[in-house]
């Protein structure tokens, strides 16, 4: 249990000390009253030696205590609790392989409220690091740690995790999981709404929907389904929609919104959005389908007509995998890391952690004090003796 | 008796080398042990002198008659009393004490000294008077008189007697001539800074009255021990003065003895036997120096 100042720089106040020190001091002149007849004989020579003095000193004393206080308060002061050391921790994360139970450590998954390990294994996913940093704040100073982690681990921080202990790390190797199949992936399905006048354009996008089933067996499988524009009636069931017509329902606005995927045409009469990005540019540079966040959905816009004639790329034997590329999801980032590299030689300080704020106690005993202070500097034993 | 307030055992002790005397001639008539310097009855004998016509035939020697069968008259001394005027000044000044010795005051002291005076006279058979003046009371006096119970009226003039107020005016001083006569004594006891009192003793005494002065001062003025920053008041004019008594010292010094010798000058130029008292010393070095017995 020790004391300890969260702002240490409001100890400054202590300079307010000054204040009724200033206060009390008084250059009276000290004179001393006589009654003196031989008056006419005296000539004022000198002023008045005035000598400082200071007056009311239990008062000043009570009133500067007060200031410290005061000051003290300002520091924020808090009563801080070492806990007793407890058993050194082996905290496993989800997905490692199973490992004995040793006695004389306390087991604990690496989750969110760190269960038992002997419970059933956690969801795998939580932020590895994050609860690293948790768990090292929250357990005592002298506990010794050990964390059981697969080989490559994600939800780790950008840079290696600095604690405030040494963590002894043990690499388990991972559990064998089952490969994933083409079948697993699943497909996409791609919805094509066409106009009246846009069958010209249609032709090129059908035969870039020919072109993805023939892809290989490690993507997903794409279906593309024509119809009519007219013919959209309330939400599309497509993940991808190509809307050629100019006009854009509302309906058709509210999928986008929820996290659909909308390739509009470039005359498109579009709702207002952010700021597109190029995600498909020339050779000379000049983007010519750009695409923007909508809500939760994406959206994007041709630059051009499209006819060979304005986009000559129609005609290239890879616009197919251009298309596909801009209209898939953007791959996540990669976040895999080896587990050897999850702590930092480097350490950090200890967090206060338990620190009970002492600022209510303080208030109080501020205010009998001050309440003393105004006894003191009202009572009519001092009026007697002004 | 004179209570212990009044005279210590001490002075009273000392009171027996002392007697109250004159060097003038006083004209009243009456019992008394001085000499008056006329010849008429009395208890001394000076001379036996021829019968002239106008004598009192009471006056004829009748033994000496028988004797050389011619008529002759008996002189002897004529007595007459003393009379003294005790006159005290009660202004505030006289409240003044020193820090030595505090509830001394000098009014304190001059009531010892009148006390005492008025004992010896009253051993002597004297006629005494006693007055006590300040501005706010006026004049306050006891008529002359002899006797136990004048003496003890006197006492108890004195005890009551308060100093506060400003110092006498010469109007409220002006019923004092009626009280003395030439030849008779006048005791002034005050503290010398009122110029009516002062002016009062040099009339009297150029006026043919035999005054005697006692100027009452406090150890503190003669040496102004005051040490730091001071606030003087005067009470009776009512002035303070603020001033470091230390960097005062000389000048005051200087000047108030400067003042005191002028004052003993003045009052021996006419004829005034002044003696200055400070309160530290005994009270019977006033009483000595004033009424020492001596040879005649």
């Amino acid at each position: 249990m020790s004391l300890s100042l969260l702002a240490p720089i409001g100890l400054l106040a202590l300079l307010g000390v000054l204040v009724p020190l200033a206060l009390h001091l008084t250059r009276k002149a000290t004179q001393q009253r006589v009654d003196f007849a031989a008056l006419r004989w005296l000539k004022v020579q000198a002023r008045p030696r005035r000598s400082w003095s200071l007056h009311e000193r239990v008062l000043l004393v009570l009133r500067s205590t007060l200031v410290t206080l005061l000051a003290l308060l300002l520091a924020a002061p808090v009563l801080t609790r070492v806990p007793a050391a407890d058993l050194p921790w082996v905290v496993v994360v989800p997905g490692s392989a199973p490992s004995p139970i040793t006695a004389g450590a306390k087991w604990r998954w690496l989750s969110p409220g760190f269960p038992d390990y002997a419970q059933a294994e956690p969801a795998s996913g939580a932020p590895i690091a994050s609860l690293l940093r948790e768990l090292d704040a929250q357990l005592p100073a002298d506990t010794a740690l050990t964390v059981v982690a697969p080989s490559k681990l994600s939800g780790l921080d950008g840079a290696r995790s600095q604690l405030s202990r040494g963590v002894q790390l043990r690499v388990m190797p991972e559990q064998p999981t089952a490969s994933v199949t083409a079948a697993q992936l699943g497909s996409v399905r791609v919805a094509l709404f066409e106009d009246a006048g846009s069958t010209q354009s249609t032709r090129y996008l059908k035969a870039a929907g020919v072109a993805w089933q023939t892809q290989s067996a490690l993507q997903r499988r794409i279906e593309l389904t024509v119809s009519n524009a007219d013919s959209l009636v309330g939400k599309p069931s497509a993940d991808w929609v190509i809307w050629l017509k100019r006009a854009v329902p509302a309906h058709l606005q509210a999928w986008l919104a929820d996290g659909g995927t909308l390739l509009l045409a470039h005359d498109a009469l579009l709702p207002a959005r952010a700021e597109a990005v190029a995600l498909w540019r020339d050779q000379a540079g000049k983007p010519l389908l750009v695409g923007s966040a909508f809500a939760r959905g994406r959206l994007l816009q041709w630059t051009q007509p499209l006819s060979p004639a304005t986009l000559p790329q129609l005609l290239e034997p890879d616009f197919p995998q251009h298309l596909r590329a801009a209209l898939e999801a953007p791959p996540q980032a990669p976040n895999l890391a080896p587990s050897s590299q999850l702590l930092s030689a480097a350490k950090v300080s200890a967090s206060p952690l338990r620190a009970q704020p002492l600022n209510t106690w303080l208030a109080c005993f501020i205010c009998l004090v001050w309440l003393a202070e105004r006894w003191l500097a009202c009572s009519p034993r001092r009026d007697a003796s002004e | 008796m004179a209570t212990p307030e009044l005279i210590p055992p001490a002075l009273r002790a000392s009171l027996k080398g002392l007697r109250l005397q004159t060097r003038a001639l006083s004209h009243a008539s009456g019992f008394g042990l001085h000499a008056s310097g006329g010849r008429g009855s009395g208890v001394e004998f000076v001379q036996y002198r021829a019968y002239e016509p106008g004598d009192a035939p009471r006056m004829i020697d009748w033994k000496l008659y028988a004797r050389a069968d011619r008529f002759f008259v008996r002189e002897a001394e004529r007595d007459s009393p003393l009379e003294i005027l005790l006159l005290l000044d009660t202004s505030a000044s006289m409240a003044q004490q020193d820090a030595q010795r505090p509830n001394y005051t000098r009014l304190d002291a001059a009531r010892s000294l009148a006390a005492c005076v008025v004992l010896l006279a009253h051993q002597q058979g004297e006629q005494f008077s006693l007055a006590t003046i300040n501005a706010s009371d006026g004049l306050r006096l006891m008529p002359a008189g002899t006797g136990a119970r004048h003496r003890d009226r006197c006492f108890g003039h004195l005890l009551g007697a308060q100093a506060l107020g400003k110092a006498a005016s010469d109007a409220q001083l002006r019923p004092l001539w009626q009280h003395t006569r030439a030849g008779s004594s006048v005791l002034l006891l005050s503290d010398g800074f009122d110029d009516a009192l002062l002016d009062l003793a040099t009339r009297l005494a150029s006026a043919r009255r035999q005054v005697l002065s006692v100027q009452l001062l406090c150890a503190e003025e003669r040496d102004f021990p005051y040490e730091g920053g001071m606030q003087f008041h005067d009470v009776e004019a009512g002035v303070a003065l603020v001033g470091d008594g230390k960097a005062m010292r000389a000048e005051f010094l200087q000047r108030f003895a400067q003042a005191r010798a002028e004052l003993a000058a003045r009052f021996a130029s006419v004829g005034i036997r002044h003696y200055s008292h400070f309160l530290d010393q005994a009270l019977e070095l006033p009483l000595r120096y004033l009424f020492a017995r001596s040879a005649r």
